[in-house]
């Protein structure tokens, strides 16, 4: 158990008759940076607010460092929390913000300097000690946010979505830094957002929730090449389902009716003829026209709709059976691509499919 | 409001009439003498020259029930030089300070249960402090009188609970005038205290706990700071309107528990002597004036407002 640094056992949460976060186990290692993506209400904050000891699992246990948290209050705990509108307290200047944990920790003033003066190195932001915080930019607040956490060396840092108030340029230049940060400092990185992107790019690891469960955990590749479910399949990215029953399977591979449609796809784990489940096939995984009619699933289509949006194309076309289907082709060349109205093929190799089977209810 | 500016306001509330409707023409001077005009025409009739009525009375002199316009300090040296007169002023602002502390002591707890309570608790409580309100101070003075009277609630209670023989003499006392005040100027203090509390967002709360503070010094690191401008406020209000206040001491105190308002009362309405009364009234006037700006100068008013 030693390079695990938390740990969630059939851990459930009601409020009242809400059922916010309903028996989630996982465990998150040593240094990881982990993220619980999900959209708003799928009970990722009240996970985070339950780490951090605001919340008090209704049932299960919680273990950081391997030791039971259930009677620990917030301010004994091994965590710090980075809030959403990151709470910094306003009548304090910069400096006095960060120290405020080791203050209350009792540390020495030479000892406390020390590391807040480390936490400036580390966010880069040497000179800011006596401003006050009003007079701080977003990027800056944000950064103060985490020092302000981090100067207390938590076993697990905890954020609560802190990129979520900053335009689009900011938060992929925050996003980069964190990712900087965690890495100097080593520390376990447990972060909440909605942004599918933003988890991907950050993480080592994903826990995608809904409706108050777990749905996958894996890597950002595995959650996004390997979806095990068909939430999972559509918030990650975007995706193209072909919902339909088993017509036959075996060998690896089983091919799924849709609606007069039968696409083939590689099969992992078992299946059973007749048993509902999707065909989930990224749009940047099928091809369109020159080629695509040799590949093993092929369909005759009409243009739709075209995006050009700068390095990719977006097709919309309609399958034979009246489905759409979106494809997404790279503009490595400079090329007029596809008029709308255009009768084309399109295709995919059956292991560039994922199959999902529908679980039982 | 100040009075140098009121002639223009006279004159300009005569002109601005005319053009009250024609707003795209009146220029900015006349709106301003329009909105100001009225409102300082009120205080210099009612306020500004009875005060400075009283300041002159101050001077006049006083013999045989007669008050002549011959001017003499005998007032203030009186005022200032006889025991009595001392003793009730101290009393007035000791009193201002008790009832101040009190109300602190009270109200913040409630203030704070008030700011963090949901929508629906909090109207419900804002009722239970507004509705005391709806009645005359009178009222629930004597209500007091009634409650803590020789044959009081308070004294059946505690007769019927066998913890006193004889009833105990609450009323006529300085505790009850005290219990009396802190009760109707309690308001004064919720009020100021909800309005800065009920701003402060309960995450910063969280994140004291969540860097290693418990409640105390959550409180004392984060809440009572930010607290501050609402505290002074509410503390000010409180003192103020305490050490002047008359009809609390009269109707608890009796005779024998005068604040100084009661005094300069007497000398208005029984003894007649304004002069003296004047003398009284303009020294407590300046302690107050004085105790003011120290007390703004300490809490850095401006400051406070900035942030």
């Amino acid at each position: 158990m030693g390079d695990i640094d938390v740990e969630l056992r059939g851990v459930t949460k009601r409020f009242g008759s809400v059922t916010a976060v309903d028996n989630v186990s996982f465990h998150i290692k040593k240094g990881e940076f982990f993220s619980l993506l999900g959209p708003s209400g799928c009970g990722k904050t009240t996970i985070l607010r339950m780490v951090s000891g605001f919340e008090t699992p209704t049932e299960g246990v919680i273990e950081i460092g391997g030791e039971d948290m259930s009677r620990r209050v917030p301010f004994k705990r091994p965590t710090n929390l980075v809030f959403q509108h990151l709470a910094l307290f306003p009548h304090l200047t910069v400096y006095k913000n960060i120290a405020f944990g080791l203050e209350m920790k009792g540390f020495s003033k030479s000892e406390i300097r020390k590391r807040v003066d480390e936490m400036f190195d580390l966010i880069q932001l040497q000179g800011y000690a006596e401003r006050k915080i009003s007079q701080l930019s977003g990027g800056q607040k944000q950064r103060i946010a985490i020092a302000r956490a981090l100067v207390n060396h938590p076993t697990v840092l905890l954020l609560d979505e802190p990129l979520g108030a900053l335009d689009l340029k900011l938060r992929e230049q925050m996003q980069l830094e964190l990712k900087r940060i965690q890495r100097e400092v080593g520390t376990t990185f447990v972060y909440v957002t909605h942004d599918q992107k933003e988890a991907i790019t950050m993480s080592n690891s994903i826990a995608v929730m809904n409706n108050g469960i777990v749905e996958q955990i894996g890597d950002a590749g595995e959650i996004y090449e390997n979806p095990r479910t068909v939430f999972v399949a559509n918030f990650i990215g975007e995706t193209n389902l072909f919902d339909g029953t088993v017509s036959s399977n075996g060998n690896g591979a089983a091919t799924v009716d849709c609606a007069g449609l039968a696409v083939k796809v590689a099969a992992n784990g078992p299946v059973m003829d007749g048993q509902r489940a999707s065909v989930s096939v990224r749009p940047e995984k099928i091809r369109i026209g020159a080629g695509s009619d040799t590949l093993t699933n092929s369909y005759e289509g009409v243009v739709e709709d075209v995006v050009y949006q700068g390095s990719t194309t977006s097709y919309r076309v309609r399958l034979g059976n009246g489905r759409d289907v979106n494809v997404a082709v790279q503009n490595t060349e400079r090329s007029d691509g596809f008029s709308p109205g255009a009768a084309i093929k399109v295709g995919w190799e059956p292991e560039r499919g994922v199959l999902i089977p529908e679980h039982a209810p | 409001m100040s009075v140098g500016a009121e002639p223009a306001g006279r004159t300009g509330a005569a002109a601005g009439t005319a053009s009250l409707f024609d707003t795209a023409r009146t220029s900015g001077k006349t709106r301003l003498a329009v909105q100001l005009g009225p409102g300082t025409a009120w205080l210099v009739a009612f306020f500004a020259i009875p005060i400075l009525l009283i300041l002159v009375y101050s001077f006049y002199s006083f013999s045989d029930g007669q008050m002549s316009s011959v001017l003499t300090l005998d007032n203030y040296q009186r005022a200032l030089g006889t025991e009595v007169y001392r003793t009730v002023l101290f009393k007035s602002l000791r009193y201002g300070l008790i009832v101040t502390i009190a109300c602190l002591l009270v109200g913040y707890p409630v203030a704070y249960v008030l700011a963090r309570a949901g929508a629906k608790r909090r109207h419900l409580l804002f009722l239970a402090l507004i509705i005391p309100f709806w009645t005359s101070i009178v009222v629930r003075t004597f209500a007091w009188k009634i409650m803590l009277g020789t044959n009081g609630l308070v004294n059946y209670v505690l007769r019927d609970l066998g913890l006193i023989d004889l009833p105990v003499k609450f009323l006529y006392t300085e505790q009850a005038v005290l219990v009396g005040l802190t009760h109707v100027f309690l308001p004064f203090m919720i009020l100021p205290l909800y309005a800065v509390l009920e701003k402060i967002d309960p995450s910063l709360e969280e994140a004291a706990m969540d860097l290693g503070a418990n409640r105390l010094r959550t409180f004392l690191r984060v809440i009572l700071p930010l607290s501050l401008p609402g505290l002074s406020t509410g503390c000010m209000l409180v003192f103020i309107l305490t050490i002047g206040s008359y009809l609390t001491p009269d109707i608890l105190g009796g005779p024998s528990e005068l604040m100084i308002s009661n005094v300069i009362r007497n000398e208005y309405y029984v003894t007649f002597n304004w002069p003296f009364g004047g003398a009284l009234a303009s020294i407590f006037l300046i302690i107050t004036l004085a105790m003011i700006l120290a007390y703004n100068r300490a809490f850095k008013f401006d400051r406070m407002a900035e942030r």
